[in-house]
């Protein structure tokens, strides 16, 4: 181990750690989870940071890698240290899920919950991550084109389902409050 | 009333906190005890089990594996180029005629993955033709190919720094191969000059792709096989060039359009127009098609037959809403044509064998509960009316990449299907995947093989898929495999044989 390695690594840390706390905190609400999670993210890039791929895809390497480890993620595999334990008693402390804007929102969010599991991760990455056709691609191990078509798919899922979840007579915008939507399958977040 | 919310306007976290929570103290704690774990020590289950191969391995320059000498060499004909075009960039307006490049000679383009399995080629097994496909895995980058004879392919190809979108494009070439794509010679093409993907070769020596220089729409060509290039501008209101067909060495027909991918980020080109030259790029003239601006795809089997497929403006994101539209006089008028119903258009690919030949690849709906997936389409009356093909059922969930036609009844159909494979360290979900028929679309039938899982793929991705095919002529067919922008390879496959009587 050297110290420019520890240099390198602590600068994608600081980078990087914000945005995977984010990713996992979109498929995972319990504090101890995340911060497990997190912590075994970042532990594996670090065995392999001469691995990683450098520069701006080393994001994308650490999504993949947050993805398989969400994936892995079973009770028995939890093994809290103090640090990591810090970090979820600081995540218990804040609010960093916020409730719907609306019923549309309400809406949406159950029906994305509700979808196949590969068209609500290409869903989350594009919509909440941000990442592009290209970027799509590398972290779901497929072409930009094929990402962009299984995009497209999911979006016009999202649609049906959305379509299908909301009262004839009114419209996901309008928000009527006494018309309960139809729910979708699943609860959002811990699908 | 089906509208659906931005994703972003219910993201069920606050990226503010998030990123306040991410600065607490605790975090640098968390950071201390990973950095002071032993490196050595056992990986963790996540880690062995599904932690996949590196997916990108960095920045790898096109120039990293070129002798020092070579490299030399190269960025002194690149300051030559630069200098012998620099004198036409005196104006604000950047291009105001043609340039042309001095003449350069071919560098050789060779591939050595270091510490990587050897690359090879195998031999496929074709249902069709017996035995007749191979794969090599030395071709040039991933890129645009077009073959104007048999002994001739060129593919149009960029290294960039990174797979990652809007990485720095390191160098664009164009790679030249006279045995079928067995070996390559390259070409840099101007420093400053950067494709759009097309390209389009009518003969040996000629060949044509749109792109831009400086930021400025142009048309690329050469003459001599790539020892020379000429850049035409043309109108910059006509936007970048996305679709070529050049069926002779001076007529060339292209899709421009200003903007791309606004409807709904499906890969549509908006306010398409038809931009033409008959003299080689000397002088263009632009004018819109009748029916259906938002053109995808076109191809011209003479300087007279044209056929182009794309979206109605009336729904732009109606994927089912498709327009195809023909011309026997270049351009001048077009007739409308009637594509099968439920049959969809989504980033599709066209190629006519001849006036009245043409195949088509979109999307159709819910094939036995597979959703939506790709189709192919033909017409035998020059584009007026379309028939629906039926894929083989022995290929799961297709993505059709590209279609090429040798004659009206030889078509193949490249692209990828549902069956994973392991190559090397990767893992993926899909595989390449070929079609062909020779009944001109009646039947299809795929092209089985497997890639040994030692061969290179250091990339992860260059077995995903196979993108651009040409076919010169009948059982001759080359194609290049899908990769990482930044991969500095991509598999060649190639078909050699004659057609069986």
């Amino acid at each position: 181990m050297t110290d420019d390695r520890k240099e390198r690594f602590a600068d994608l840390y600081q980078f990087a750690r914000p945005k995977i706390l984010a990713y996992v905190l979109r498929r995972r609400s319990s504090p101890a989870d995340v911060a497990d999670i997190v912590a075994e993210v970042f532990t594996i890039a670090w065995r392999r940071f001469e691995d990683m791929p450098g520069g701006d895809a080393n994001l994308l390497w650490l999504y993949v890698t947050a993805r398989h480890v969400l994936e892995n993620h079973g009770r028995s595999l939890r093994r809290y240290s103090a640090a990591v334990g810090r970090v979820a008693e600081q995540l218990a402390r804040t609010a960093t899920h916020v409730e719907p804007a609306d019923e549309a929102a309400i809406v949406a969010q159950l029906c994305l919950a509700s979808l196949p599991e590969d068209d609500r991760e290409i869903l989350m990455l594009a919509g909440w991550e941000g990442l592009n056709s290209s970027e799509l691609g590398e972290v779901l191990r497929c072409t930009p084109t094929a990402a962009r078509l299984r995009l497209h798919r999911a979006r016009a899922r999202l649609r049906v389902e959305v379509f299908d979840n909301t009262p004839a007579s009114s419209s996901v915008a309008l928000g009527h409050s006494s018309t309960e939507p139809a729910p979708c399958a699943a609860t959002p977040r811990e699908a | 009333v089906n509208r659906v919310p931005a994703l972003g306007s219910f993201d069920p976290i606050d990226t503010g906190a998030v990123q306040r929570v991410a600065e607490h103290p605790a975090f640098d704690a968390l950071f201390d005890e990973i950095v002071g774990r032993p490196l050595g020590g056992p990986s963790t289950a996540s880690e062995d089990a599904t932690t996949p191969p590196a997916p990108l391995t960095g920045p790898i320059s096109h120039y990293r594996v070129v002798h020092p000498v070579r490299l030399g060499v190269a960025a002194l004909l690149l300051v030559v180029v630069a200098a012998s075009i620099a004198f036409v960039l005196n104006s604000p307006g950047g291009l105001q005629g043609p340039v042309t490049t001095s003449w350069r000679a071919a560098q050789p383009f060779t591939r050595v993955l270091h510490g990587r399995s050897p690359s090879g080629t195998w031999r496929l097994t074709d249902h069709l033709l017996t035995g007749t496909w191979q794969q090599n895995t030395a071709g040039p980058p991933p890129g645009t190919l077009s073959c104007p004879s048999a002994s001739t392919c060129y593919v149009m190809s960029g290294d960039f720094s990174s797979a990652i979108a809007g990485a720095q494009m390191l160098s664009e070439s164009l790679y030249v191969s006279d045995d079928l794509g067995a070996t390559w010679s390259s070409f840099p093409t101007p420093s400053g000059f950067a494709s759009h993907g097309p390209l389009s070769c009518a003969g040996d020596l000629d060949c044509a792709s749109g792109g831009t220089y400086q930021g400025q729409p142009v048309l690329l060509t050469t003459t001599d096989g790539g020892h020379s290039f000429t850049i035409y501008p043309y109108p910059s209101s006509d936007g970048e060039l996305y679709s070529l067909s050049c069926p002779t060495a001076e007529t060339c027909v292209g899709l421009a359009a200003m903007s791309t991918s606004t409807a709904g980020d499906i890969g549509l080109s908006l306010d398409a127009t038809l931009l033409r030259t008959t003299d080689g790029g000397e002088s263009f003239t632009d004018s819109p098609i009748e029916r259906g601006d938002s053109m995808v795809a076109l191809d011209c089997s003479t300087a007279a037959n044209c056929v182009a497929v794309g979206h109605a403006d009336a729904d732009v994101s109606d994927l089912t809403a498709g327009v195809v539209a023909t011309t026997t006089d270049g351009g001048a008028q077009w007739m409308s044509g009637q594509l099968p119903a439920g049959f969809g258009i989504f980033d599709s690919r066209l190629s006519c064998a001849d006036s009245l030949h043409c195949m088509m690849t979109g999307l159709t709906a819910n094939i036995d509960g597979q959703g939506v997936v790709s189709d192919l389409a033909s017409t035998s009356d020059g584009g007026l009316s379309w028939s629906a093909d039926a894929l083989p059922a022995n290929v799961p969930s297709p993505q059709l990449s590209d279609v090429a036609c040798a004659s009206a009844t030889e078509c193949w159909a490249t692209g990828s299907e549902a069956i994973p494979q392991q190559v090397g360290r990767a893992y993926d979900a899909g595989s390449s995947m070929l079609i062909g028929t020779t009944d001109g679309g009646m039947t299809w039938s795929k092209v089985a093989f497997s890639v040994p899982s030692t061969a290179p793929n250091a990339y992860g991705q260059s077995y995903l898929s196979i993108g651009s095919i040409s076919c010169p002529s009948t059982s001759v067919c080359v194609a290049l495999g899908e990769a990482a922008q930044s991969s500095p390879t991509a598999p060649v496959y190639t078909l050699q044989s004659p057609t069986p009587s």
